[in-house]
């Protein structure tokens, strides 16, 4: 289980990194935008590690860990926090379901398209509001500082 | 300052966000901010396609519409821009100062072509393995990503039809994965497109839209959505026709 751990943290470090240079990330930042997808993912991961893909609701526990990350390190290291979100979500986006919805639609089967679609959905949705949970919350609490 | 001089810097600034992957809230917040630094009052008003803003000042309202023809995503664009609206708010500094700035980030060289196309090959390798493929699916899915990242080379030379090139891509993906699969024994052709197809498929556009919608922008969350589809309808098309055109000639 240990290796699988290290296995999965070094992939979605990987899997942040990649995409994210193709987004033309700062260079100071990049390892850092890794490091928040693999916490992410990871801790995801440790909520059931039976599972062969993350359900909804792991998607979400990484969703906000990957946003609260991102607030603090925004803090940090000087950047928006869209900067370290948007990589670090990427491990969890629902793209390949996506994907798959469209292609099962052309195979003209409806039923497997219906559950991809809203796998694809709801999956887009939990990790939406997972980080609008956590950027209305540090909001919140910058603005109490403030006063 | 005057008031033209304001809402050019506004603007541009709004319109830059907007074209290199800004939220929506975003957009609108930098304009407003940039304006409030001058006194001006203004409403901007942002979507993914254009951006229209109007400021009312000494010398009555002056209203802009810009239109946003192409758009990427460019994370240290978007954190450069914000930094430089904190700037202004904070330093109020001249007009040439900013304009000179935004030059400055427009001209901002992004990673060398090898480099993006090694990080496209990178991705392909490390979605296969995160879907559950085998080493020999990820290293196929690694050559045809390093094809996929000449090709992205090749369209930034014109990037007037941005649904031509997912086509081909798409295409390029459902023609070469399998051929390239079978040369490792025991390999899926499938699991290799999907972990491509990564590379190309609108997760981030599809998770914007919905924090678009969350935050109460509904006219740019849905057509953020409907951008997204769109997007994977053509990316699937390319990749049905592709697998359709290997099996007529194998």
């Amino acid at each position: 289980m240990m290796v699988q751990f290290i296995r999965n943290f070094i992939l979605s470090f990987l899997g942040s990194i990649a995409p994210s240079i193709a987004m033309n990330i700062e260079k100071r930042l990049l390892l850092w935008t890794g490091l928040g997808g693999a916490v992410g993912y990871s801790i995801a991961f440790a909520l059931n590690t039976s599972a062969t893909s993350l359900s909804v609701s792991q998607t979400f526990a990484g969703a906000v860990a990957v946003a609260v990350y991102s607030e603090l390190m925004a803090k940090k290291l000087k950047a928006p926090a869209t900067v370290f979100c948007v990589p670090g979500i990427i491990p969890f986006l629902p793209g390949i379901a996506a994907y798959q919805t469209i292609q099962s639609l052309v195979e003209n089967n409806i039923q497997k398209a219906a559950g991809h679609a809203v796998d694809t959905m709801f999956k887009a949705f939990t990790i939406a509001f997972g980080i609008m949970i956590v950027t209305a919350l540090f909001r919140l609490i910058r603005k109490k500082r403030a006063i | 300052m005057e008031q033209e001089k304001i809402l050019e810097i506004a603007v541009r600034a709004g319109l830059m966000l907007l074209s290199y992957g800004g939220e929506t809230y975003r957009v609108e917040d930098t304009i407003r901010r940039i304006c409030s630094s001058y006194n001006l009052k203004c409403e901007p008003f942002a979507l993914p396609t254009g951006l229209f803003v109007s400021a009312e000042g000494e010398k009555g309202v002056t209203t802009i519409c810009k239109r946003v023809s192409y758009r990427t995503v460019d994370l240290t664009k978007i954190a450069r821009i914000n930094d430089l609206s904190r700037r202004i708010e904070r330093d109020r500094p001249d007009f040439e100062k900013i304009t000179a700035e935004l030059d400055s980030i427009a001209e901002d060289k992004s990673y060398s072509y090898l480099t993006v196309i090694i990080s496209y090959a990178l991705t392909s390798f490390t979605y296969v393995l995160i879907f559950g493929g085998s080493k020999a699916e990820a290293l196929s899915a690694l050559i045809v990503g390093v094809v996929l990242g000449l090709l992205r080379h090749v369209f930034s030379i014109d990037r007037s039809f941005p649904f031509i090139e997912l086509f081909i891509d798409g295409l390029v993906a459902g023609i070469l994965s399998p051929v390239i699969a079978r040369m490792f024994s025991g390999t899926n052709a499938y699991i290799v497109i999907i972990g491509v197809l990564t590379n190309l498929v609108p997760g981030v556009a599809l998770t914007n839209g919905i924090r678009d919608l969350l935050h109460g922008d509904t006219v740019s969350g849905l057509s953020r959505l409907g951008e997204a589809v769109v997007i994977v309808a053509t990316i699937a098309a390319g990749t049905g026709v592709g697998l359709f055109l290997r099996g007529v000639f194998s």
